[in-house]
């Protein structure tokens, strides 16, 4: 694994502190860091009970270069730490992580839903075509004449015909560009 | 499933029973309204429809 070794000279209590989150989150993520610590070399995955003292000290540390994308050369420790923090694929996992999350915490909330709302496509119209057709036609003329009309006024208008085919030939309707659907603003 | 609540502002519900709540109830924060439990049924959110 190729490594890129950084000369951290001077630390302070900052630094140590993002460097920490950082050895961290390196850790978590199975990445292999190297320090060295008052001349003496630290290796291996850097567990997470590290203090942040502990790092106060560290003179050199070396870190796989494919964990990092554009740290060059730390000259000035705080900057450089900050842009690790900034572009470091621990912080994209992290990202990622969180993300995926919040996909699946949509992807359950939409099952909900489905469960709850009728797909209108699904209703079933036990009316032949020719019927329905002629049903959609009359509410299509009822809307024409009295726009603005709220769907429980056209279910009232057509109460001969079951509420849910009378929302599917609105739903058809709507599809077909025919008529428009706005959502009633106030609830009085 | 958990419950939850789904926000309208003017709705129609086709159920086979219901029952209203005698005196008001807290609705949410100070606004008080009525209570309705609906048994086997669907909630239609309203629309207004016009022509194209």
């Amino acid at each position: 694994m190729s490594k890129v070794t950084y000369e951290l000279k001077t630390l302070n209590k900052e630094d140590s502190r993002l460097l920490f989150k950082y050895f961290w989150s390196a850790s978590s993520h199975g990445v292999k860091l190297t320090a060295i610590l008052s001349d003496k070399l630290f290796s291996g995955i850097l567990s997470h009970d590290v203090h942040a003292s502990f790092l106060e000290s560290i003179s050199k540390i070396s870190i796989p270069i494919e964990f990092l994308e554009t740290v060059e050369v730390i000259e000035r420790p705080r900057s450089v730490l900050r842009q690790m923090r900034k572009t470091s694929f621990s912080e994209l996992w992290r990202r990622i992580e969180k993300l995926e999350k919040e996909v699946e915490r949509l992807r359950e909330e939409i099952g909900k839903l489905r469960e709850v709302f009728v797909p209108i496509s699904e209703i079933e119209v036990e009316l032949s075509r020719k019927d329905f057709e002629g049903l959609k036609e009359s509410i299509l003329k009822y809307i024409k004449e009295h726009p603005g009309s709220l769907t429980s006024e056209i279910i009232e208008a057509f109460e001969e015909y079951d509420p849910l085919v009378v929302l599917k030939a609105l739903y058809e309707l709507e599809k077909e560009g025919k008529i428009e659907g706005k959502d009633v603003e106030s609830a009085n | 499933m958990s419950s939850q609540p789904i926000r309208f502002e003017r709705a129609v519900a086709f159920v086979r029973k219901y029952s209203v709540s005698p005196k008001p109830v807290r609705v949410w924060k100070g606004h008080r309204g009525t209570r309705i439990k609906m048994w086997n049924g669907f909630l239609i959110i309203e629309k207004a429809w016009y022509p194209k």
